[in-house]
């Protein structure tokens, strides 16, 4: 494992790689900071880029900008109040509190201190998980895959905000789109209707930014004003010494996040409140949550950033992404070459620790970026949305034809766009969707070994009875939780069933 | 069109959606058809149980919106319990899901414009012209920056396309 290491870190220092992942880091920044884009469109753009690059260099820039996305989402969350992704909700409580107290500097110091903390913490704990999670991943056979597939999808779909049916159907929308094409058992082409463009299968990044991209560029739009009212005030140095000063925080909070960023389908907006409330309740003087407290920053700022190397665990080790940014990574990942699964973890185990390596290195420059840039940043966040989203859009067309170079890309990013906008603004969810495509090739091809391998007494495997049980759990967890939510919504809102 | 009725009527898209996939695979070749019938049965049983579970919070809120609308166009004014608010609630989120329904179905209608011109002119000409007249007319962008902004963007585009061997889609003029 210690030799593994020494040669990751010798792949990780290369001055091109170097390049890239600064590269990564940039771009990761940028789109965290313009609320709306999240880490999944931004993983979209780049996606077709990475083609054919060598796997270390398009890594290391997938990696720098899914590494520093939590970070530059600080900006937004603090100095406008609204969260740059889904994963900085709780910042904004406190963080734009003292900013409007004058003291965003203080809050944007703490945020990015214990951001790089919690993101280094969280790669070294992922390094160590490495080592128990190995034995455990080469144990598995295609049925417990292919059932560890359905209960990603499940939990995904599940713990989705107030929806887990609509969720469930939103992965299973995904399976069907992703087996679109050929078949992966036999030569035979599915749902083509005798389009050449489709019998190679929807392209992932054309898919990926129809279904969140274009609704969010539309709806930025439609929302039409500036997206800021405020600029900055305060000393970043300030909030830097209360980060450190609450270092058993930051590292519990790291912990936690990392701990919960390996079960799929807790995004980032789960851990972000959940860790929001530890902390809430842990803190012995809690009367200033709310209104400014410090701690309220620093918990849920170190936990989504160690959270990013928990959701690279099921990703790396299973092919099971925990969210539509890793998605994007695990489609990347086959783009340049590698197969994610057992084999990353035993033969190309080098290559992962790579990763984490590269993962250590954009938290520590992606925190020194975004002190360095945090004044001439902070004022494009006042730029109107009208005034940015068309290069945005523009970007996002040229980005989704270089899939496969073909009008189709264009005319399938709009149909699929216009899904997604519906999607969202009828409250189904859509990262279930995005994770049930990219899991359609792995799952049919282990429901096929599974099947053809051992009949239908794949099904009574121990391994396969386990993890069924624990999706019907799940199943039932959730629909009762929803039940349970919306009557209590029609207890006080009459008639609101908004679901949003 | 309501939000509640909205959201019911994308749920019944989606089951037709399902049920057509499972009728189709089960017309094809075994093994091709057998994962798009396993994944098209599973998702038609959930969103065949999801719109049960929905059905009855949103034909609630479907028949408030229209009580709501038959008795009265003005709410009431001086209600400190708050009880009028509450019951306009879905009321507001219906004008806001409607006015936001418009303005999203023209930036959808304007990004159809920009294909056509696209398959017209070609991509960097379209993605200038296109930038020119949104900055200038929707973003109030005076009309010397927004030429120069589109000056840049497609100069950058072109670098970024021999750089990066990039290719942009064919057009009828050829450009």
């Amino acid at each position: 494992m210690l030799e593994a290491a020494a040669e990751a870190l010798g792949i990780v220092w290369n001055l091109e790689r170097f390049g890239f992942l600064s590269l990564g880091c940039l771009l990761g920044l940028t789109i965290g900071l313009l609320p709306g884009l999240g880490g999944t469109v931004g993983m979209s753009i780049l996606l077709p880029f990475v083609f054919g690059m060598d796997p270390a260099s398009g890594i290391a820039l997938l990696i720098g900008f899914i590494a520093v996305t939590h970070t530059g989402d600080t900006f937004p969350s603090v100095l406008i109040g609204v969260p740059g992704t889904s994963g900085s909700q709780a910042t904004i409580l406190d963080g734009y509190a003292l900013s409007r107290q004058g003291n965003a500097g203080m809050a944007l110091g703490a945020a990015f201190g214990s951001s790089m903390a919690g993101g280094v913490i969280g790669a070294l704990v992922l390094m160590g998980s490495l080592a128990i999670v190995r034995p455990l991943v080469l144990a598995l056979g295609s049925p417990e895959l292919f059932m560890l597939a359905v209960f990603g999808l499940a939990m995904v779909g599940i713990l989705s905000r107030g929806a887990p049916l609509a969720g469930l159907a939103a992965g299973f929308l995904g399976l069907v789109l992703g087996s679109v094409g050929g078949a992966t058992a036999t030569a035979a082409y599915r749902f083509t209707y005798d389009s050449l463009y489709l019998t190679g299968g929807i392209p992932l990044a054309v898919l990926a930014l129809g279904i969140f991209g274009i609704p969010e560029v539309v709806d930025l739009l439609s929302q039409r004003g500036s997206i800021a009212e405020v600029g900055g005030g305060g000393k970043l140095s300030d909030g830097i010494k209360a980060a450190i000063k609450h270092r058993w925080l930051v590292l519990r909070s790291a912990v936690i996040g990392n701990a919960g960023g390996m079960l799929p389908g807790v995004g980032g907006s789960v851990l972000d409140w959940i860790i929001y409330g530890i902390t809430r309740q842990t803190s012995r003087d809690n009367s200033k949550f709310g209104q400014g407290d410090i701690r309220g920053v620093i918990g849920p700022e170190s936990a989504n950033n160690a959270k990013d190397a928990g959701t690279l665990v099921p990703t790396i080790a299973f092919g099971i992404p925990g969210n539509g940014a890793t998605a994007v990574l695990l489609g990347g990942l086959i783009l340049m070459g590698m197969t994610p699964g057992p084999r990353m973890v035993d033969t190309e185990l080098p290559f992962t620790l790579s990763i984490i390596w590269t993962l250590v290195i954009a938290n520590i420059l992606g925190a020194g970026l975004c002190l360095a840039l945090a004044k001439p940043v902070s004022r494009l966040t006042l730029v109107p949305a009208a005034k940015l989203m068309p290069f945005v859009f523009l970007i996002m067309v040229a980005a989704a034809y270089q899939s496969t170079r073909s009008w189709g890309d264009i005319i399938l990013l709009l149909v699929l766009g216009m899904l997604g906008w519906a999607m969202k603004h009828v409250g189904f969810p859509r990262p279930p969707l995005l994770i049930g495509f990219v899991l359609a090739e792995p799952a049919e091809r282990y429901l096929w070994i599974s099947v053809s391998r051992y009949g239908a007494e794949w099904l009574l495997r121990p391994g396969v009875l386990v993890i069924a049980s624990l999706v019907a759990g799940f199943l039932l967890y959730g629909v009762v939780m929803d039940r349970k939510r919306t009557v209590d919504v029609e207890d006080h809102v009459p008639a609101e069933g908004d679901g949003k | 069109m309501s939000m509640s009725a909205a959201r019911l009527l994308f749920y019944v898209l989606i089951i037709i959606l399902f049920a057509y996939v499972v009728v189709e695979a089960r017309d094809m070749v075994w093994l091709a058809g057998m994962f798009p019938l396993v994944a098209g049965a599973s998702g038609l049983i959930a969103s065949v149980a999801g719109l049960i579970v929905r059905l009855p919070t949103e034909t609630r809120a479907i028949r408030a919106k229209r009580t709501a609308v038959e008795s009265s166009g003005e709410p009431s004014r001086g209600d400190p319990a708050g009880t009028q608010a509450a019951e306009d609630r879905p009321r507001i989120l219906d004008i806001a899901f409607e006015g936001n329904l418009a303005l999203s179905a023209f930036y959808l209608g304007l990004c159809l414009v920009f294909v056509v011109l696209v398959w017209v002119v070609g991509f960097i000409p379209a993605a200038m012209l296109s930038l020119v007249v949104f900055l200038w007319k929707d973003a109030k962008t005076k009309l010397i920056f927004a030429v120069g902004q589109a000056a840049v963007f497609g100069g950058a585009l072109y670098a970024a396309g021999v750089l990066l061997s990039l290719r942009w889609p064919d057009s009828l003029v050829g450009l």
